[in-house]
């Protein structure tokens, strides 16, 4: 009865991530000694502290809230605690694919705009990325843009990211898939994207 | 030069109210948009495409011209 509780404890950690509902609310993962997501009235979620065991975070990451391989490495070791096998499993899968999701596409968008044509206008001619000499450089740039940066919603079905100085457009609708650039006006030209 | 904008909305239109100088600098910005924005780059930062830049551009241009003279 008591595996019982704790997992549907797991679950429900599960679903409020996914769905982001429920008032401020502070929910433990399975055992209490790991770390806990705190969700707020936007939906928003993050930790009370960072997870030893997955490295460091940025500010923005820790405010965007865990990333989906860390909840489910979480899930999928309170799961096997539990002794819950395949329907544990299933729900760690389930958040380590969204995790695949996240990663796939922003290496798909750094292949699609590191291939066209804001690499020779932002990295060759402008020089907006220092040290940065080629596509696939400038790919490992954009990914982690896509993966760690703060996000966006623009108009036309676009996304904006930001990340360290670097913006990332992604449009769906464009040839080259979006653009990556070092705006002048910094932040502030990310947060008048329209 | 006025910080506000006044605007009320009816569906998908959209009345702004805004003084000359406003204006001047709104038909500015479209013109100096599709010239320093290349093609490629223009609706991935826009999220509009350059034609229809060009014809919001002309619109301007002719509202401008109606409503002068400008001093």
């Amino acid at each position: 009865m008591l595996n019982l509780r704790r997992f549907a404890t797991a679950v429900l950690v599960v679903l409020v991530s996914v769905l982001g509902m429920g008032s401020p609310t502070v929910m433990a993962l399975g055992d209490t000694s790991g770390p806990r997501i705190i969700t707020d009235d936007t939906g928003a979620h993050t930790y009370d502290r960072v997870n030893p065991l997955s490295g460091p975070y940025s500010e923005s990451a820790l405010r965007r809230g865990p990333p989906p391989e860390v909840l489910a490495a979480t899930l999928r070791e309170s799961a096997s605690v539990q002794g819950f096998g395949d329907a544990a499993e299933t729900g760690a899968d389930g958040a380590a694919n969204v995790a695949n999701g996240v990663r796939l596409r922003a290496q798909l968008a750094g292949r699609e705009i590191s291939g066209g044509h804001a690499f020779e206008k932002h990295v060759v001619e402008i020089g907006e990325f220092p040290g940065i000499r080629t596509r696939a450089e400038f790919a490992d740039v954009i990914e982690r843009v896509v993966t760690n940066g703060e996000l966006r919603p623009l108009s036309s079905g676009r996304s904006a990211y930001w990340r360290d100085g670097v913006v990332v457009i992604r449009n769906p609708r464009a040839a080259d898939g979006g653009t990556a650039f070092v705006p002048k006006n910094g932040y502030d030209y990310f947060l008048g994207l329209t | 030069m006025e910080g506000s904008v006044d605007a009320w909305a009816d569906g998908d239109r959209v009345v702004l109210t805004v003084t000359r100088e406003q204006l001047l600098l709104l038909a500015g910005s479209v013109n100096e948009a599709i010239e320093a924005i290349e093609d490629w780059e223009f609706s991935t930062r826009l999220g509009a495409e350059k034609d229809d830049a060009r014809l919001l551009r002309a619109a301007l241009g002719d509202l401008i011209t109606r409503i002068g003279p400008w001093e």
